[in-house]
């Protein structure tokens, strides 16, 4: 496959497949805002997202079969140049960000149409492209000052997006608000902390960085830096007690943007966090394991707890599916805190395996609103009934969030269990065991609504069978058939989470 | 004791007051304007924490000298220690040529590496500063330095910069500047190494993050406002407790 991927490329992309992949987009972004027609717009963001699938497709082979490498800017050596450095780490959420990007401009069209008013469409694309690249750059780059900027051009097209669901419900406004205010907050305490690493050590590219840190060991600047960088990406991420920004967002964001944000946004941002604990910082510091043990776990833990606790009493669908995945960044946060190659790699399992729930149902919930306006679990009566096809996505992205065997949730959850067990964290088995429990009050609301109660009566007669338009219909059926192939063949997201921890601990990728 | 220690370390405590002034306004305030304004000053500390990593004990803008060559900087500078050598009586005069000239055009990018020990020079310098007072500039450009901020450098660095500063012929905005203004040509002319004329730099590095820093502020802000504004379109009121009140009451009239 990989060999196969290579023999398709052309030369030029395969040297410079890496800056292209985030150049790309943030030009089109450019050329997108100045088109006058939204279809026009459409195409270019298609087009684009293919490109960069092809090009992420191509890194991903680069790697596995040769190893990591990095792209120079401008020529410039590292450290003093910026460069790009693909390794097993970031690769998979290189090809993460762009499959997922590909997919929901697929579905975009029927959704916007619905959505927002005709003359933002092209300015919505552009900053869909914009927030595209941001989160690639995120990913790609090897220099700690670039991350923040990149991490500030998603976010700040973020904040752009989420408030263009103002249209249907005017919360958009102060929900995008409240995510400006505290992802400005995150933002500023990462670059606090960079400034931290910056005058402890003289460089900001991420390898020389950790080299340097390495050789002068301990000091009070690391620390600090180190506290303000968890912080901030602890924000970012929506680690449990600094996620209030997100299930507003995610609620009021118009469906394509919340399916986006869900699958990738929160994913980068936990990328980002586990560079720096892992290969930035070295293992050997205390505070390093201390953070680990006695804040990244438990803070998962609770975090999956609590917030199952407060998706079974959301009346919003998709405010529910929002909490929902704060818990689910505790399943991946407490995987980081296990701290062992197999802790590490069944997060990013979870990782890639929760990109294809809450794709698939967000996507689904987005065609359920297109065509019947859901946007509360009571709207979901009958759904089984009035559009079979997408209850069923639901239904299975419902049943691989509970971790039902034989979907990808339960492969992450079991390799998840496993680590933990691994060293002995009994605490943490009965936690990933009783927000399972919780995963199940919450999603059989919904299924209870879908499937056992009858559809509501539109001016006297049954409400008629819909289907969903096509280009709605196959992403989400693809992110539907991907939960339930990755929970049988779970090669491609294995061997990406492998290359992970392999990237960070040493061995085959 | 306690006010020497916070004296020198004055460009902290300001960024760490202007932090908590931020941060308390954020989160007290419910107006969602005077929020952007306490999440600008958050920001803004963040900038000034930045350039003051940058400050180098005696370091000059980080502009290069124009006799240095046109702009190949290390070919010109090979070229001055040779001009040094030749003429070993005439570094005044260089140093006020260097003065003189200094607006016209240098602003080629400069090479920041020497041999000299950063962590000592830079702690050299500080004492000299300490011991002799602000007039003590001339000294502190004496010694050879880096701007090379290793850890221990930097209080050195600090310590040296707040004594600058307490004298006021030189702040932090005015080094950031990249225009030489009359200020900075005079600390230019004062410090300029008189034994091997090695210039010593500001570091320049932080700087151009935190331009690139103010223009990512400027943008967060502007969208802030933007969604005031619209904020303000929507619910007629930009208080946080209003628009939740309204927002609730919207609920229960649907529900």
């Amino acid at each position: 496959m990989n060999e196969f991927i290579l023999s398709l490329a052309p030369g030029w992309a395969l040297t410079h497949a890496s800056v292209l992949l985030v150049a790309l987009p943030l030009i089109a972004g450019a050329i997108a805002a100045a088109l006058p027609w939204g279809r026009a717009a459409w195409g270019v963001v298609v087009a684009v997202m293919a490109a960069s699938l092809f090009f992420s497709a191509i890194l991903t082979a680069q790697v596995l079969t040769g190893g990591a490498f990095s792209y120079t800017l401008g020529g410039w050596a590292p450290p003093v140049g910026i460069e790009y450095r693909i390794d097993g780490l970031n690769v998979g959420m290189l090809l993460l960000v762009s499959a997922i990007g590909f997919l929901v401009s697929l579905y975009a069209p029927e959704a916007v149409e619905d959505e927002i008013d005709k003359g933002k469409h092209p300015l919505f694309y552009a900053a869909f492209l914009i927030c595209f690249a941001g989160l690639l750059g995120v990913a790609i780059t090897g220099d700690a000052f670039n991350l923040f900027v990149f991490l500030e051009i998603s976010s700040i097209s973020t904040y752009a997006l989420v408030a263009m669901g103002a249209g249907r419900d005017r919360r958009a406004l102060t929900a995008a608000y409240n995510y400006l205010i505290l992802g400005t907050i995150g933002a500023t305490f990462f670059v606090i902390g960079v400034g931290f690493l910056y005058m402890a050590t003289g460089t900001l590219n991420l390898v020389d960085l950790a080299a340097r840190m390495a050789e002068l060991g301990d000091n009070r600047a690391i620390q600090v830096g180190f506290a303000f960088i968890v912080i901030g990406l602890g924000l970012k991420l929506a680690m449990y007690p600094l996620h209030v920004w997100l299930p507003n967002a995610y609620a009021f964001a118009p469906t394509m943007v919340t399916a986006f944000l869900a699958a990738t946004a929160t994913k980068v941002a936990f990328y980002a966090l586990a560079r720096f604990l892992f290969i930035v910082f070295d293992q050997g510091f205390a505070f390093e394991e201390l953070a680990l043990v006695w804040l990244i776990a438990p803070l998962g833990a609770v975090g999956m707890i609590a917030a199952s606790i407060q998706a079974i009493f959301q009346t919003d669908v998709r405010r529910l599916l929002a909490y929902s995945s704060v818990a689910q960044v505790g399943y991946m946060l407490l995987g980081l805190g296990i701290g062992t190659a197999a802790g590490v790699s069944a997060g990013f399992l979870h990782l890639f395996n929760h990109a294809a729930m809450k794709g698939a149902l967000f996507l689904a919930l987005g065609a359920a609103s297109v065509c019947y306006g859901v946007t509360q679990v009571k709207d979901l009566r009958g759904l089984g009934r009035t559009m079979p096809w997408t209850a069923a996505a639901i239904a299975i992205g419902c049943a691989s969030l509970m971790g039902v065997p034989g979907t990808a949730g339960f492969v992450s959850k079991w390799a998840l269990f496993n680590a933990a067990l691994d060293n002995g964290w009994y605490w943490a088995i009965a936690a990933i065991a009783a927000a399972s429990i919780l995963a199940f009050f919450y999603v059989g609301r919904m299924i209870q609504m879908i499937y056992l109660q009858p559809a509501p009566e539109r001016g006297g007669e049954p409400a008629p069978a819909l289907r969903a338009p096509w280009l709605v219909m196959i992403p989400m059926w693809i992110l539907a058939a991907a939960n339930i192939v990755f929970g049988w063949y779970a090669d491609l997201p294995v061997t990406l989470a492998n290359a992970a921890s392999a990237a960070i601990w040493g061995g085959a990728p | 004791m306690i006010v020497e220690f916070i004296a020198e370390r004055f460009n902290y405590a300001v960024v760490i007051v202007l932090m908590m002034t931020g941060l308390y306004v954020l989160f007290s305030t419910a107006n969602l304007v005077k929020k952007l304004v306490g999440l600008t000053v958050f920001q803004t500390s963040v900038f000034l924490l930045y350039i003051s990593i940058g400050k180098v004990a005696g370091g000059q803008p980080p502009i290069l000298e124009p006799h240095y060559g046109d702009g190949h900087a290390e070919a010109g500078y090979e070229e001055t220690v040779d001009h040094g050598g030749d003429h070993g009586g005439g570094q005044t005069g260089t140093v006020e040529d260097a003065a003189e000239d200094q607006p016209a055009d240098g602003h080629a990018p400069m090479e920041s590496e020497s041999e000299a020990d950063p962590v000592q020079s830079a702690e050299a310098a500080a004492e000299s500063v300490e011991t002799a007072g602000p007039q003590a500039d001339p000294a502190a450009g004496a010694a050879p330095q880096t701007d090379d901020p290793a850890p221990t450098a930097l209080e050195a660095d600090s310590a040296a910069e707040l004594e600058a500063g307490i004298a006021g012929d030189a702040d932090v905005p005015q080094l950031s500047d990249p225009e030489p203004d009359a200020a900075a040509e005079d600390i230019a002319g004062e410090i300029l190494p008189v034994e091997d004329e090695a210039v010593v730099y500001s570091n320049p590095l932080p700087h151009v993050l935190i331009l690139t820093a103010i223009v990512v502020g400027v943008a967060t802000l502007s969208v802030g406002l933007a969604l005031v504004v619209r904020i303000r379109e929507v619910y007629g009121t930009i208080e946080d407790d209003a628009i939740s009140r309204a927002d609730y009451e919207t609920m229960a009239g649907t529900s």
